[in-house]
């Protein structure tokens, strides 16, 4: 048996040697790093990143990942995470994170100054880092603005097989449900859902922007997006996806539903006062200038301006909520959703 | 005496394998266990709303994909094998090679393709003036989803079923001819009756294939048994309902062998290794000459020609951008990764399979039959299996790792490659396994024997005989699983650490973020190794047949 | 008595019915044996369990003065020092004759010595570096036997060493086969279905019927 054995205790060995390189790192250090676990894949992030690192020492180390698969694992892990910050998108998921004890009260003056009580938790264990709103673009050659005022008024039947909307599978339209919730109660959320399911222009497929190319293939007059998306196309490289956003026009409902990007301090931190150090940089003006630029999306720091094409698209009223509260009905909007068949 | 019998079979080899056969059943049957943990709340909801839903989706696309593979694959083969026409060589390998094209990225470069800023469109729309506010082609739903299995899984009925074909004699056919039968009723009647076996065990495989499948019905936005497993362990944290989704399909999947079992009938497929005269092909007269290399275009068309050329059009306008030091490590480490795990594979195959063919047992009976069950088992469905049993380690073995000092104590097994790697023994060591066994298979045992008699042990004996015979089922082994493990999708989103990438998990990221065309270059790679892979294959069996 | 073999049974997983029933035997240094049966007699069976490549269920059996297996204990083939020759030969393809032969050689000294020994003994000193795919029936046939001579061992079982010989290259084998036994003065076992391929060349015949020993005979050799 000489021979088998040496072969699998080298097989072991090298296994061991791979998992013990790729597991969670060695007992990390105070001084010198954060380790950061975000669904975010931009330059700008990479950039702002390095910037803080040659202005502060400390190290940050990124691990990128589908944003369920992050909070799964941060679940998983338990104690023994090596994550000290969770950046993912969608209010929905940080307070899911929050429900499921991953999180904890980030304590900073700092950070209260720079970002508004309406965009950070009510415990303060996670806060905005940019904003973005679920709007409705509408074809402009065959709509008004003026047909135009809230979520509402889309299930009136002159709308009826014109509205283009991505599946219900997505978080986005979750939280735009559970917020709906909030604000009209569950009975009418669900007429609500059962009005956009029957205007509908066809079954939910594609992502956002797929809706808004819809609208310009004549196949609805409305759709229902994020504003960021709209940024994306214009500035595509692809000339076709170019005409498509030159075509359609970007409407703010009344009281506009909006969601964030945002950061989260890990329950388990092993590097507090980096990642502390870190959210406050993030949330800062030189940081937010640049989220603001470069991404299409709105700054969270009110002190900051948003970019001009943002601005060219107009202004407008959120729907003034609490977020933790898309957070809070989200199940409930689930569950609507798949009541009423919003596929 | 019966001391001696069992000595003699509780050897080396049967140990290894039972250690073998135990770690591939336990992530399995911790499945099966948990579903009797209890359901989730959420459970009722799934079961009402949403378990029809994907009970439906994922019968009809594996109906109407088995149904047209089954077409496709079976007419191109006889055609190929039968017939004489324009360009049949080309075509007799040509046609496989839809295979080396994963689904997934089939499905998104279709898609891509065909979509309102697509190529076909906007050339439509910019050059002939029509199509200005319409949207033509729409491949996210199940029809789409269908064309895509049904175009980039049919080679597996067409590999299996040719090489079946090659095999009936040519005096069956000549018999048939004899007593009067035209062409179309010796096809009906005697062809098919006999090929019985070889469709549907290549059916029953395009149909794994399709349950297995996680990225084609993602992307195109269609609720089956994997996308559900996928939200319910994800997107809800519902380990409980993850879990019993699981065992359903599972349960799906058993019901569908058992199927194939009764359908193949008593015979398995015989290789007879008795020297048959082959059918002499027909050459084809006219229009029905035409035809056949028309229909094998539209099929190579449609399976590797456009959708290689649009990817390798998406691949010009982005190499610049993707191709960064990042991906190119990522692309080295995904590629080792394939490797060792198809070696540790063929390891595996190599020791359970020489204890199943040294011993006629029922017990080793049991065990070759286990080995290949990973395969019918979705990706999803295993990787759920394992991680569940790794968590439950890891807790328990918490205490030895906070005491050891050289590994830092942290989760050791459960977040690492290990995990990944161990699942992807499981699912893939079918596929080793039928390599190798065939191997043994053609040399016997009678080697092995008159080695023992010259005086060497079991285990220098494999060494120096048994391994150095089967060389080509080793290679030809290696390398199919390791195009296997290089397309793999949806094990890989579940169980990979942190960080690590592979060509499949990249690509497909890519296109869920919206960003095709840049999706292209893993996409390029993949198929570039998998058509190499199944070069040099071809390349080994030309030798062989020499 | 150079050869015990004493309550021999044996039968095969899944079967029901005995292959070897109660076989006892015993025979002289030097001889050769033939075993003869239709098949299903359980001839080549009976082969197997004396070269170790099955396990009996009952049984004894002493080689020259070895247990080879009794109730308590049973030795593997590679040490019972016992060499056979298969039906089809079974020579190492990816191996040279000489490499073929040298195989079961263990001592290293003797080892180039011992294989020209053989090769002169078969008549094919010539052949040492073909590869067996390059010769005939006949040729690998006489290499599969100095292989399995060449290790000296102390018993030869060979198994229908002459089915795959036309008639012709039978009877011509036949009186070299005795004659290349005879020199090495080699004790040996052989089996088949062909009566007169056995009553030509062995000193004792067993006749086997359903696993059980039919009758025998001594003949008397000149």
């Amino acid at each position: 048996m000489k021979k088998i054995s040496v072969f699998i205790l080298m097989i072991v060995l090298v296994v061991g040697l791979i998992a013990g390189c790729t597991a969670a790192n060695e007992e990390a250090e105070t001084s010198g790093e954060v380790n950061l676990y975000t669904n975010r894949h931009y330059d700008t992030d990479e950039a702002l990143y390095d910037i803080f690192e040659e202005e502060t020492g400390i190290q940050v180390n990124v691990v990128k990942g589908d944003s369920d698969e992050l909070i799964e694992r941060l679940d998983r892990e338990g104690e023994d995470t090596q994550a000290d910050l969770l950046i993912t998108a969608d209010a929905g998921r940080l307070y899911r994170a929050k429900d499921r004890g991953l999180l904890q009260s980030i304590e900073s003056d700092e950070l209260f100054e720079n970002i508004p009580e309406n965009l950070r938790d009510t415990d303060n264990e996670w806060t905005a880092l940019t904003v973005r709103g679920r709007v409705i673009v509408y074809a402009k050659d065959r709509v008004e603005p003026s047909e135009l005022s809230d979520y509402m008024s889309l299930t009136d039947e002159k709308w009826a097989d014109e509205i283009l909307v991505r599946s219900s599978s997505n978080i986005y339209n979750q939280s735009l449900l559970a917020s709906i919730i909030e604000i009209h109660g569950e009975e009418k959320a669900k007429e609500w859902a059962q009005g956009i399911v029957a205007n509908m222009a066809r079954a939910p497929k594609g992502n956002d922007r797929a809706q808004a190319t819809a609208v310009v293939a004549g196949e609805g007059d409305l759709a229902i997006m994020n504003t960021y998306y709209i940024g994306k196309m214009i500035n595509s490289s692809n000339e076709e996806e170019v005409k498509v956003a030159e075509n359609v026009g970007i409407y703010f409902p009344e009281k506009t539903h909006i969601n964030i990007s945002g950061v989260g301090l890990t329950k388990h931190a092993k590097n507090e006062e980096n990642a502390i150090q870190l959210i406050e940089y993030l949330t800062a003006e030189k940081a937010q200038s640049k989220y603001a630029t470069a991404n299409y999306e709105y700054p969270a720091n009110p002190a900051v301006d948003a970019s001009e094409l943002l601005n060219s698209w107009g202004t407008f009223q959120t729907q003034g909520i609490d977020l933790t509260t898309l957070g809070i009905n989200n199940e409930k909007a689930v569950k609507i959703f798949n009541a009423v068949g919003w596929e | 005496m019966n001391l001696n019998r069992l000595k003699a079979h509780v050897n080396g080899w049967f140990i290894a394998s039972t250690l073998i056969i135990s770690l591939i059943v336990l992530p399995n049957l911790n499945i099966i266990f948990r579903v009797f943990d209890g359901a989730s709340e959420n459970w009722a909801h799934i079961q009402k709303y949403l378990l029809p839903g994907y009970a439906l989706n994922t019968s009809i696309i594996v109906l109407f994909t088995g149904l047209f593979t089954l077409l496709i694959g079976l007419v191109s083969a006889w055609l190929v094998t039968a017939y004489e026409f324009p360009f049949r060589k080309f075509f007799s390998w040509g046609l496989i090679l839809p295979i080396t094209v994963p689904a997934y990225i089939g499905a998104y470069t279709y898609q891509g393709l065909f979509n309102y800023t697509g190529v076909v469109q906007s050339f439509f729309r910019n050059n002939l003036g029509f199509g200005t506010g319409v949207n033509y082609f729409d491949f996210m739903n199940l029809k789409g989803s269908i064309f895509v299995f049904t175009i980039f899984l049919y080679p597996y009925v067409f590999i299996i079923t040719k090489s079946f074909l090659k095999k009936i004699s040519a005096s069956i056919i000549e018999s048939g001819k004899l007593l009067g039968k035209s062409n179309l009723e010796i096809f009906f009647q005697i062809i098919l009756p006999i090929s019985r076996t070889a469709l549907v065990g290549s059916v029953s495989l395009v149909i794994l294939e399709v349950i297995n499948d996680y990225g084609v019905v993602k992307y195109y936005g269609i609720s089956t048994f994997s996308t559900a497993i996928f939200k319910t362990w994800f997107g809800m944290g519902d380990t409980a309902s993850a879990i019993r989704l699981s065992a359903l399909l599972m349960v799906f999947v058993f019901l569908l062998l058992s199927m194939e079992k009764a359908l193949r009938g008593r015979k398995k497929y015989s290789y007879s290794s008795t020297k048959i005269r082959p059918m002499k092909r027909q050459q084809l007269e006219g229009m029905k000459k035409y035809l056949a290399t028309i229909f094998s275009s539209i099929i190579f068309s449609l399976g590797f020609l456009i959708p290689v050329i649009q990817l390798l059009h998406w691949g010009y306008l982005t190499y610049s951008k993707v191709i960064d030091i990042d991906f190119i490590l990522m692309t080295v480490s995904s590629i080792s990764v394939s490797v060792f795990a198809s070696i540790l594979v063929i390891v595996t195959a190599l020791i359970v399979g020489n204890y199943v063919r040294l011993s006629n047992t029922k017990i080793s009976k049991v065990y070759s039959k286990v080995v290949t069950i990973g395969y019918s088992i979705p990706g999803a469905v295993i990787a759920i299996g394992v991680i569940t049993l790794l968590i439950f380690v890891d807790r328990q073995l918490r205490g030895f790792y906070n005491n050891s000092s050289f590994i830092s104590g942290n989760l050791l097994l459960s977040t690492s490659l290990f995990m990944l790697i161990f699942a992807y023994v499981i699912r893939f060591l079918a596929i080793g396994y039928q390599s190798i066994d065939s191997g043994y298979d053609r040399i016997g045992n009678k080697f092995t024997e008159a080695s023992r008699l010259l005086g060497e042990n079991s285990l220098s004996t494999f060494f120096k005989i048994d391994l150095p015979m089967i060389k080509p089922a080793i290679y030809s082994g290696v390398v199919l699983v390791f195009i296997d493990l290089v397309k793999e999708l949806p094990l890989t989103l579940i169980l990979r650490p942190f960080n690590f990438n592979t060509l499949a998990t990249k690509s497909f990221e890519y296109a869920n973020d919206e960003m095709i065309h840049e999706a292209s270059i893993a996409a390029l790679i993949i198929i570039t190794i998998s058509l190499l892979a199944i070069l040099s294959m071809n390349r080994l069996f030309k030798k062989e047949a020499a | 008595m150079f050869v015990t073999i004493k309550n021999l049974n044996f039968k095969y997983p899944g079967n029901d019915d005995w292959v070897i029933n109660d076989f006892d035997y015993t025979f002289k240094k030097g001889d050769i044996i033939g075993i003869l049966g239709a098949s299903g007699s359980g001839k080549s069976t009976l082969l197997r369990l004396m070269a170790g490549l099955e396990v009996p269920h009952t049984g004894e059996m002493l080689l020259n003065e070895h247990i080879l297996f009794n109730s308590r204990e049973i030795i593997q083939p590679e040490n019972r020092n016992i060499g056979m020759v298969f039906q089809d030969y079974a020579l190492f393809p990816h191996m040279t004759v000489e490499k073929n032969i040298g195989y079961g050689i263990t001592s290293r000294k003797n080892k180039n010595k011992r294989i020209k020994e053989v090769l002169k003994l078969v008549e094919m000193e010539d052949f040492a570096k073909r590869y067996p795919h390059e010769l005939s029936g006949g040729q690998q046939q006489r290499i599969a036997l100095a292989r399995a001579l060449a290790p000296k061992p102390s018993l030869l079982l060979m198994d229908e060493p002459f089915s795959s010989l036309d008639h012709d290259l039978q009877i011509k084998i036949r009186e070299e086969l005795r004659s290349i036994i005879k020199k090495a003065g080699i004790t040996s076992v052989f089996v088949t279905h062909n009566r007169e391929n056995c009553e030509s060349i062995s000193d004792e015949i067993i006749e086997l019927e359903k696993g059980k020993i039919k009758y025998n005979n001594h003949k008397i050799t000149s």
